[in-house]
């Protein structure tokens, strides 16, 4: 038998490329995600080790509370005198504190002598940092000068001096949570031999500037020591926690290390999730099309397989000969897929790299989890698809080989139907609940869509042929005999054409729900700020893709207030907390602080009890989901505990019902200064005095502003604007990501539409005999994919549309208060897949012009 | 039978000067067609007739502009088919010329009708319904029009086929053992309807065919052996048919 099958897949290899090929992208994609997640964990695990290479021992507080969204978990912080205690400790040679704070947006950065911060802004961060003075705990080198040695001096790594053509003596300015300051360079230094760590730009200070510029008076974050060799790591590190007080911990090198890395990773982590669900997507559209694939092959093969049966091969002979084949399709795919995928991760971290990310190349990670996660699902898919082909294969009985191939024009059978129906009805009632219930349940809705694509896909080879005739009715009258035989031909095996379209339908469907659904997020968050924004401007640090919200230094705040024709002006900070209810139980969640006095300038915010003006010092305002999901009422007590360990004890004064404005809690800006060591703020919202020009004062504040790096100052439009951006953007890289399952559905129409030509040779010779031009024999295989494409597609936007009309009503107290349909970019949605239909038609078209007339006749 | 008047034939419909057919070349060369001339006469009914292998199908497909000549020419009225393109090739078989072949004749995803249409389809062009209704009439297909080929019988596809050929008025139809799938009492209905169209339409038919009760219907008989045109007969009986191919087998 395998020299049958083989021999069977070698006479087809074209055929063979584009079947393989369906799976192989989706595999790539996948198989790259994992490549590239894996190299970039090993650089930061390398970047960390190399970070640590000589310390010991590292103390640090023990974990607050989880970081959440990847971000560092939250610790204590170490009284300075903890450093000469572990220093005191028999075996450690050298201790010495370090604090380090990350800075992005428009606070704890290093200005260029242009006034532009350095590094690029949603690249490597920047890294303010004590200066440590033995080398053994330093993984800095100093290239030139000398180390700071007076609170006015600063030392760069060589990179970021060089880029920013920096000389040692000159004034570099640094814009804190102070405000800006300038500091003369006294030194440059590499990174082991590196002029960067990771392309980050690295600032290192005295430590007691440090300690000032974190907010970290008399406070170190860690303490590193290295020890005199006379123990081993494990044996110092357990003697230094035998001395520490119970808020702090030591780890060895090794461990903090992969501690830090780790947080990294968590973060990148979540990246190679969202990437492995779009990989996981294309994967299941190209199954669809391996299985109409094979069910194709088979039904052609009908006679072969019906000799090989009437000769006397048993039906396990048959099924093995179709499992084998398979299992060679799979196994080709998957190994392409392999090499595609580090292909792949080889050309993104060579972007990565080109757009100023150093990463120490020690080379792709190919790991062992990657290879068998390509195999399984190359191999897998492929043989999962095949089986019920193979299992129909057995049935061919082996008179067959006598009778001509029929064209199978099947699709309705009952037990499909009524699948079919049950399927779309659980779906229906399980969205209307969207509709039906008060409180929907997100799950609900989520689990109706699924049952009611899978329901269209059911019953789709029932509804195929009417439904393309429907399409195509207009076609004969536009191209003629052209198109009563695209609209003839795509009607004329309703499995074959509904299972080509159902692999186009799901890309389809995620992109219509996710333009619809962004279409109706931008929508509602702009009726929500045309309705309660009541201010005349806002600053906010430029956006930066999708990480937290940049900050800048609050004195911002008193420049902006001093500006001619600003009336008033209200600050909103931002941090993460740790939220402890009155029942005991504790979450992490992001906490705004606000001026209540002036709050009410800025927003007419929803209130659902009680007043903004509720709040003050002790207070804390709520948002009436979250409130009632923690069972918290006004009058209750909650404790929030900031990132560096300070808590203070607030009561509910207030519950809000206004996510887009208010977020989940909000506390007064004095209590934020008691709960964070370092302040940011994160918009400043200012009225313009009566008679003021809002533009005129705009232009005012932004040139009071200049000296502040990446900082927006906008007005009502330029604020909505920054918002539906983010929306935008979001909705972009989705689309983007899913246009690869478009792509493979696309592969499976040309196959789909090749394998259906190779049939008709016979018929397309006759039709050429009998005088149909080459091209209008190629219009008629275009608009049999144009047909094709188009049912997918417009069935795939209408689920896309009813799921995310249910999705946006259930998430209405989320702030979705609108629903809309964005035709335009819906209709552009259709003209594309029509377009990629006639793309996907070109080869198979081109093959049906180029048959032999008399070989085609001649075809027996 | 109301009978349009047919254009003014001219005499020769087709005809062939010199035509040669070499199929690969050096020492496998196969010469199929042996510098033929042959002239197929307006308004008759021609038979090819000859052992398999003696060139009669290459013949018809050459002057049919389905396959082309590795010498010679090739004449359909006045135009040269050797010098035509592809395309213009294609829009001479759709409108000069008819064709019945000997199976699978039909579109299957359209009905009868759309199926005797078909070149005029093609074409663009709107059938004279009138003719088209005659043609239709005279195969006897009435009630059975919106039927597709897979629910028509042998006999009642050939019709079809034998309709879609005439419908478009062309100067010449090819039929390549039109009969060759059929019984013998279909066949002969079929055969009488060809020469129906021959002496009643003023229709040029030439027909290829190695059964010699077929070549019968027909005015003309050629006879091809080895790629030459080796003898001709006129008005033709079966039995004088028969004892001519017998002697190709001395």
């Amino acid at each position: 038998m395998w020299r049958v099958t083989l021999r069977s897949l070698w006479e087809h290899k074209r055929r063979l490329v584009s079947t393989v090929l369906a799976i192989v992208l989706g595999v790539a994609f996948m198989s790259g995600t994992f490549v590239f997640a894996d190299t970039i964990d090993k650089v930061f695990a390398d970047l960390f080790g190399e970070t640590r290479s000589g310390v010991d021992v590292q103390v640090q507080g023990v974990e607050l509370f989880d970081g959440g969204f990847g971000g560092q978990d939250a610790r204590e912080l170490l009284d300075i005198g903890l450093v000469d205690e572990v220093a005191a400790v028999e075996g450690v040679a050298v201790a010495e504190p370090f604090i380090q704070t990350v800075g992005f947006g428009s606070q704890n950065r290093v200005l260029g002598p242009d006034g532009e911060p350095l590094g690029a802004s949603a690249g490597p961060p920047t890294l303010i940092e004590s200066w440590v003075a033995s080398e053994r705990l330093n993984p800095y080198r100093i290239a030139t000068g000398e180390p700071p040695s007076s609170d006015d001096e600063i030392a760069l790594n060589v990179a970021a001096a060089e880029d920013a053509g920096y000389e040692l003596g000159d004034e570099v300015r640094v814009v804190s949570q102070l405000g800006e300051a300038t500091y003369r360079l006294v030194a440059t230094f590499t990174f082991g031999e590196a002029e960067s760590a990771a392309g980050a730009v690295s600032a290192d200070f005295t430590l007691a500037e440090a300690q000032r510029l974190a907010g970290l008076e008399d406070r170190t974050q860690v303490v590193l020591a290295a020890g005199d060799g006379s123990v081993d790591e494990e044996a110092l590190t357990q003697r230094v926690a035998s001395v520490l007080p119970p808020t702090a911990e030591a780890l060895t090198g090794t461990e903090a290390a992969e501690l830090e890395a780790s947080d990294i990773q968590e973060g990148f982590g979540f990246f190679r999730q969202l990437l492995s669900i779009f990989a996981g997507i294309a994967l299941l559209v190209g199954t669809f099309i391996i299985a109409n694939t094979f069910a194709i092959l088979v039904a052609q093969r009908t006679r072969e397989l019906a000799l090989l049966r009437a000769i006397g091969a048993g039906r396990r002979q048959v099924l093995t000969s179709v499992l084998l084949e398979a299992l060679v399709i799979g196994l080709v795919a998957a190994v392409l897929g392999l090499l595609g995928g580090i292909a792949l991760a080889t050309a993104v971290t060579a972007a990565l790299e080109a757009s100023g990310a150093d990463l120490p190349t020690s080379g792709l990670v190919i790991s062992a989890t990657t290879v068998v996660t390509a195999l399984v699902l190359g191999l897998g898919i492929t043989l999962l698809a095949s089986v019920v082909p193979a299992i129909q294969a057995t049935r061919v009985p082996p008179l067959a080989a006598l009778r001509d191939v029929a064209v199978d024009r099947s699709g309705a059978s009952k037990p499909r139907i009524v699948a079919g129906v049950l399927l779309l009805a659980l779906g229906g009632w399980s969205l209307s609940s969207a509709w039906r219930v008060d409180e929907p349940e997100v799950a609900t809705v989520g689990l109706g869509a699924l049952a009611l694509i899978v329901g269209a896909i059911v019953i789709g080879p029932v509804l195929a042929e009417p439904s393309v005739r429907i399409l195509g009715a207009a076609l004969p009258r536009l191209r003629g005999i052209t198109g009563v035989l695209a609209t003839e031909n795509a009607a004329r095996s309703p499995k074959r054409t509904s299972a080509t379209a159902s692999a186009l339908l799901i890309g389809v469907a995620l992109i219509g729900f996710i333009t619809v659904f962004a279409a109706s997020a931008r929508e509602s968050v702009v009726a929500e700020v045309e309705r309660g924004f009541t201010g005349d401007l806002i600053i906010q640090s430029e956006a930066s893709g999708f990480g937290p919200p940049g900050g800048f230094p609050p004195a911002v705040a008193d420049t902006i207030a001093a500006v001619d024709g600003v009336e008033t002006t209200s600050r909103i900070g931002f941090t993460q907390a740790q939220v402890t209810y009155p029942d005991g139980r504790a979450g992490t969640q992001f906490v705004q602080s606000v001026d209540p006095a002036t709050l009410s300038q800025a927003f007419d915010a929803r209130m659902a009890v009680g007043e903004v003006t509720d709040l003050g010092p002790g207070g804390v305002l709520v948002d009436v989901g979250v409130a009632e999901d923690n069972d918290v009422d006004v009058g209750d007590v909650v404790l929030l505990t900031g990132t560096g360990g300070q808590s203070v004890q607030l009561e509910v004064r207030a519950l809000s019902d206004d996510l887009t404005l208010l977020g989940f809690w909000s506390i007064d800006t004095a209590d934020y200064e008691r709960l964070v060591t370092e302040r940011q703020l994160v918009q400043v919202i200012a009225t313009v005095s009566d008679g003021a020009d809002v533009d005129v004062v705009r232009a005012d504040v932004e040139a009071a502003l200049a000296g502040v790096p990446a900082i927006d100052v906008l007005d009502r439009d330029g604020f909505i604007g920054s918002l539906t951006d983010q929306i935008t953007s979001f909705l972009t890289l989705v689309n983007a990501l899913l246009a690869l399952s478009v792509i493979i559905a696309m592969i499976g129409i040309a196959n789909t539409l090749s394998l259906s030509i190779h049939e008709r040779t016979r018929e397309l010779g006759l039709l050429r005999a009998v005088g149909m031009t080459r091209s209008q024999l190629r219009s008629a295989v275009r608009w049999e994919a144009v047909l094709i494409s188009v049912l997918g597609t417009l069935v795939g936007l209408a689920l896309g549309l009813v799921v995310s009309s249910a999705l946006v009503r259930s998430l209405e107290s989320f702030g979705l208060t609108r629903f809309r349909v964005p035709v335009g970019q819906l209709v552009v949605v259709v003209l594309v897949a029509g377009a990629l239909g006639v793309i996907a038609s070109i080869r198979p078209a081109r093959r049906a012009a180029r048959l032999d007339v008399l070989d085609a006749i001649a075809v027996e | 039978m109301s009978i349009s008047p047919a254009p003014a034939p001219p005499t020769v419909a087709a005809r062939t000067e010199r035509a040669t057919k070499v199929y690969g070349s050096g020492d496998t060369a196969v010469t199929a067609l042996d510098e033929v001339d042959v002239a197929f006469d307006a308004g008759r009914f021609t038979a090819i007739m000859g052992p398999s292998g003696s060139g009669k199908s290459t013949l018809m497909h050459c002057v049919a502009g389905l396959d082309s000549l590795t010498g010679g020419r090739v004449l359909v009225g006045d135009v040269d088919l050797t010098t035509l393109s592809d395309k213009e090739l294609t829009t001479l078989r759709r409108d000069r010329i008819g064709f019945v072949f000997q199976a699978f004749n039909l579109i299957p995803t359209l009905n009868a009708r759309e199926n005797i249409t078909l070149p005029l389809a093609l074409a663009d062009r709107k059938p004279d319904q009138s003719w088209v209704d005659e043609v239709v009439a005279t195969v006897g297909l009435g009630d059975r029009l919106d039927h597709r080929p897979a629910e028509l019988s042998g006999g009642q596809q050939q019709r079809v086929a034998v309709a879609r050929a005439l419908a478009s008025r062309p100067e010449i139809v090819f039929a390549d053992e039109p009969t060759g799938n059929l019984d013998s009492s279909t066949s002969a209905e079929i055969l009488h309807f060809m020469r129906g169209a021959v002496d009643e339409l003023g229709q040029t038919i030439v027909m290829v065919t190695h059964d010699p009760q077929s070549a019968s219907y027909a005015q003309r008989v050629l006879f091809l052996a080895d790629g030459a045109i080796v003898d001709e007969m006129a008005d033709p009986t079966a039995e004088r048919v028969l004892d001519r191919m017998k002697r190709f087998g001395d």
